[in-house]
């Protein structure tokens, strides 16, 4: 009750002070509208069943536009795309893709061509499929009984290269309905500026060459490749890094999670890209021993 | 007037973040050889946590404890001392760790599924998760465990090490993999699930894409994986068949549904 009364007392304080403060967050109204629009018309060239738009708008880096069951927006500082279908999978109205993996592929790849991604950018194509599975233990036997897994959502997923340097944190995941419409998809493709791609390049050079990973105690060198990471798909900021990936196994060959190191020419790491201006970091203290 | 709306929403969000205050926990490990154990150490995995709660912080979930390298401790995640109130992971709602776990090369049915950390403190570091974890019974309460390790949830032995488990426990998610196709160190990957999951109030709400769980880790948990049978795995209970099915698919952490007991299971994966 004093929530509700804490909520009405707000609003008509709102209404009176009569506020001009913007949603948008530093983008103009015109501007938000044109990407309103923007994403209205990408909708109908994907051929979207948006339906009656129920919201849009603008809110810090994001637009988007959502009706009753789909949800479709874009970052406004980084070619990112995200798109929702809440009808999408196996069973649910739209239903999952049933065609071939090529066809998947195919489909999808067309889907990227209409938002403007390069298709000479695309290094790689894989096919993940969900599987689905269901269980209990027999309370007489005490034996678990599981059903026989099933087939989930399917996924067409896309890898980066521009110029010849892989791109480790772009990705394109699309899943189609069985209609071929996008049932779900994250499409994260910045544009990478020039003078990083060269840089990639030169660190490609650097480590077909002499350069050597830091050794790490514990840990064997697996994997060294040059490339460029950014920042992920959710976030307010966008950096962006060329970087020499190293990959190391646990020496104790038991140890999982392999440690990742992203470095520069002379060894040291490249910055963490961040998703925010600013992240709390956890407070150096030692907790108290019972 | 919509303007004047939002600015509403915006300046009251605190108030309708009070009806949903579940609270969670972080625990990161990225020191390992320092700390006297065997490594090699994960230096992304504080970041990662970092950019996890921030994230929370957002969707309005109330931080309890935020513990790093030797502040966190094997006996978090045992049943017996998971409820100590300076850090157990069955003290809060949502418990987020990343850091080592063991893989085998292959694993069996019978084989372990494990979380490694390396303290001092409340040791051993190693917890067998099916023979030691216990969530959601007595004064527990955890509903979701997120375990950014490697191979805490192998496909082959899931019955043996996460049916026992779950005591209230609504979800958990993890991986299934080997030593040679296993999780890489990675910021991405824990904070972009909780960027989906964390169900951004309004007016982020209406742009930002939220995902079930399970859908979330499907998306996110195939981030930073090697292929060859690495794969993201997520498990749910329910009361019945139906009940199992739909919180695998449908429960977000904001779903406020109630403790499951925990007659049937249902988990899905995707591998890499």
């Amino acid at each position: 009750m004093k929530i509700k009364i804490a909520v009405l007392l707000g609003i008509a304080l709102v209404l009176a002070l009569g506020l001009k403060l913007s949603p948008t967050n530093g983008v103009s109204s015109s501007q938000g509208d044109e990407g309103q629009r923007r994403l209205e018309s990408l909708a109908k060239d994907l051929k979207l069943d948006v339906g009656k738009i129920t919201n849009s708008g603008t809110v810090q880096n994001m637009v988007g536009i959502r009706s009753e069951n789909v949800l479709f927006s874009q970052r406004r500082d980084s070619r990112t795309y995200f798109i929702q279908d809440a009808r999408y999978g196996p069973d649910k109205n739209a239903g999952v893709f049933q065609g071939s993996d090529e066809m998947l592929v195919e489909r999808s790849r067309s889907v990227l061509k209409v938002l403007d991604i390069p298709s000479d950018e695309i290094s790689k194509a894989n096919i993940l499929r969900e599987k689905t599975q269901a269980g209990y233990i027999d309370r007489r036997t005490r034996k678990v009984v599981p059903e026989a897994p099933r087939d989930g959502k399917v996924y067409a997923e896309f890898w980066r290269q521009v110029s010849g340097v892989p791109v480790f944190s772009s990705r394109a995941l699309v899943g189609l309905t069985k209609e071929g419409t996008v049932g779900f998809m994250e499409l994260h493709w910045p544009v990478i500026p020039k003078a990083t791609v060269e840089e990639g390049r030169r660190l490609q050079a650097l480590v077909r060459g002499r350069w050597q990973p830091p050794s790490q105690k514990d840990a064997v060198v697996e994997s060294v490749e040059a490339g460029i990471i950014h920042s992920p798909a959710l976030g307010f900021v966008m950096d962006i890094y060329p970087a020499i990936r190293v990959i190391y196994r646990a020496a104790d060959y038991k140890v999982g999670r392999k440690m990742t190191l992203y470095l520069d020419g002379n060894g040291r790491p490249v910055p963490v890209p961040r998703q925010f201006e600013k992240v709390e970091t956890t407070p150096a203290k030692t907790r108290p021993r019972k | 007037m919509r303007r004047l709306i939002l600015v509403a929403a915006f300046l009251l969000l605190p108030l309708f973040n009070l009806q949903s205050q579940l609270r969670y926990s972080t625990g990161a490990v990225r020191d390992y050889i320092p700390n006297g154990c065997g490594g090699p150490d994960l230096p992304l995995t504080i970041p990662e946590a970092d950019n996890f709660r921030t994230w929370y912080g957002l969707g309005g979930f109330s931080l309890t404890t935020q513990w790093t390298n030797t502040n966190v401790w094997g006996a978090d995640f045992r049943d017996g001392t998971d409820t100590d109130p300076s850090g157990g992971s069955d003290i809060v709602d949502i418990y987020f760790y990343t850091g080592h776990g063991i893989c085998q090369n292959p694993p069996a049915a019978s084989s372990g599924d494990f979380i490694t950390v390396c303290s001092p403190n409340g040791r051993p570091n190693t917890t067998t998760i099916g023979t030691s974890s216990r969530w959601g019974n007595g004064s527990g309460r955890l509903k979701f465990a997120f375990i950014d390790a490697s191979c805490p949830m192998d496909l082959v032995s899931i019955s043996n090490q996460w049916f026992p488990v779950f005591r209230g426990l609504h979800m958990g998610v993890g991986h299934s993999g080997t030593s040679s196709s296993d999780t890489l160190d990675s910021v991405t990957r824990g904070s972009q699930f909780a960027a989906h999951t964390a169900g951004l109030p309004f007016p982020f709400s209406w742009i930002f894409p939220e995902l079930s769980v399970g859908d979330a880790w499907m998306s996110d948990g195939t981030i930073d994986i090697q292929s060859g049978g690495c794969c993201a795995v997520a498990i749910a209970a329910g009361n019945d068949r139906n009940d199992a099915i739909n919180r695998r698919e449908n429960e977000h952490v904001k779903s406020g549904w109630g403790n499951p007991t925990p007659n049937w299971f249902a988990w899905k994966w995707m591998c890499r």
